[in-house]
């Protein structure tokens, strides 16, 4: 337990430290075991300086980026058992965790919002701040959310129409992934919010998953608002 | 003579007709999300009239949402026949918009003492043989540049945000 406390303390001495000096710092108190020296290690000695590095590396993360993880994740890092342990003791599982607590948050909260046009919404506030915190994996994430789960048509358009609006060039390529695929989408109200994503975008790039998206397009109304996208995506 | 009706908020038409046509298949009833999509005011809605080719649906769009506080953005509307009207018996009147622009509000029309179950029906008709017209917030700033150049916009009933973003 000392060798933790030690580690922790190391660790939190050094907020600018990346996950490889947090590798540097566990195997220079927990060791980095051989085959023959692990073989001489019990497994219940080695399940105990699995938990006891996770429990320092979350702590350490949480020492290191408090905004990106936000506070207590080190407490719900604290493993049940080995595996849980090993798991938990990374980075990106921990700050995905967080991310798709925060993004289920996000739309549970914007279930009923009422959205009016040209008005400010809260989830689109909402959103921008969940892009701040967590990048462009909040893209992603966002994505995986949509095509797991059937959401309201009228929030999944809020959401793409919002996300053209964030200027922040570290998104661009999810962005433009997550619009493409939404003009696929089953729903006619999202494949129109892709569309009038990419014409706030002007992306030049997005002239071939337009042209495709008119071809396959059966709603009269929808493939003349999808034609009207794309003139003004060429005018620019 | 084809009529403009401005929704409430892009995009969502498409999900309310979709089921709405669903609902009118499956159960012979309009759902009431439907019928919330018209907003009406003392029993009257408010819609105005197209040229032939619908080219002054941008500028009627751009004349409503310039004296909202808000910017600007991608709008839908619905056109339709007038004669839709006459068949479910709602009385229209041609009565000058509220709008800035001038030459708009010449094209506004009421839509007045309707009865709930008018309303309904209306809603049914819309559902079943509206256009859904998408304009961009380009265009509608152009339209209401348009106006502005005219002089035929009244810019102290203009929106502060919509001043700026169009540069009026």
């Amino acid at each position: 337990m000392n060798k933790t406390v030690e580690a922790i303390k190391s660790v939190r001495s050094d907020a600018t430290a990346g996950p490889t000096d947090y590798d540097t710092i566990l195997d220079r108190y927990f060791g980095t075991a051989s085959e023959s020296q692990s073989a001489s290690i019990t497994r219940r000695q080695r399940e105990s300086m699995i938990k006891l590095a996770a429990v320092a590396l979350s702590a350490a993360l949480n020492a290191a980026e408090p905004r990106r993880l936000g506070s207590g994740v080190a407490t719900q890092l604290i493993p049940v058992g080995t595996v849980a342990a090993s798991q938990s003791a990374s980075d990106e599982q921990a700050t995905a965790w967080k991310l798709r607590e925060q993004l289920g948050n996000i739309l549970r909260n914007a279930l009923w919002e009422d959205f009016r046009d040209g008005m400010p919404s809260q989830f689109a506030h909402d959103l921008r701040t969940l892009v701040l915190d967590f990048g462009t994996a909040a893209v992603t994430e966002l994505q995986r959310f949509i095509a797991a789960r059937p959401i309201r048509p009228g929030l999944g358009f809020e959401a793409l129409t919002a996300l053209a609006t964030f200027n922040y060039p570290s998104i661009a390529s999810d962005r433009r992934r997550l619009i493409e695929w939404a003009l696929t989408s089953p729903s006619s109200e999202i494949r129109y919010g892709a569309a009038l994503a990419l014409v706030s975008l002007g992306d030049p790039m997005a002239v071939q998953p337009l042209e495709a998206a008119i071809s396959s397009e059966r709603i009269p109304d929808l493939r003349h608002a999808l034609q009207k996208v794309l003139q003004a995506i060429k005018e620019k | 003579m084809e009529l403009l009706y401005k929704t409430q908020k892009a995009g969502r038409w498409f999900t309310v007709r979709e089921v709405a046509q669903q609902w009118l298949a499956e159960r012979r009833h309009l759902p009431a999300d439907a019928v919330c999509e018209f907003k009406t005011s003392d029993n009257t809605l408010s819609v105005f009239e197209l040229d032939r080719a619908r080219n002054n649906a941008a500028r009627i769009v751009a004349a409503i949402a310039s004296k909202s506080n808000n910017k600007i953005v991608n709008t839908d509307c619905l056109v339709f026949d007038s004669a839709i009207l006459a068949d479910i018996g709602i009385t229209r009147n041609k009565k000058q918009g509220e709008t800035p622009d001038n030459v708009a509000n010449e094209w506004h029309w009421d839509l007045t003492e309707l009865t709930g179950v008018q309303l309904v029906k209306l809603a049914e008709e819309l559902v079943n043989r509206a256009v859904l017209l998408s304009l961009l917030d380009k265009e509608l700033i152009s339209a209401l540049q348009g106006a502005a150049s005219a002089g035929e916009l009244q810019k102290d009933q203009v929106s502060r945000p919509v001043m700026t973003q169009a540069n009026l």
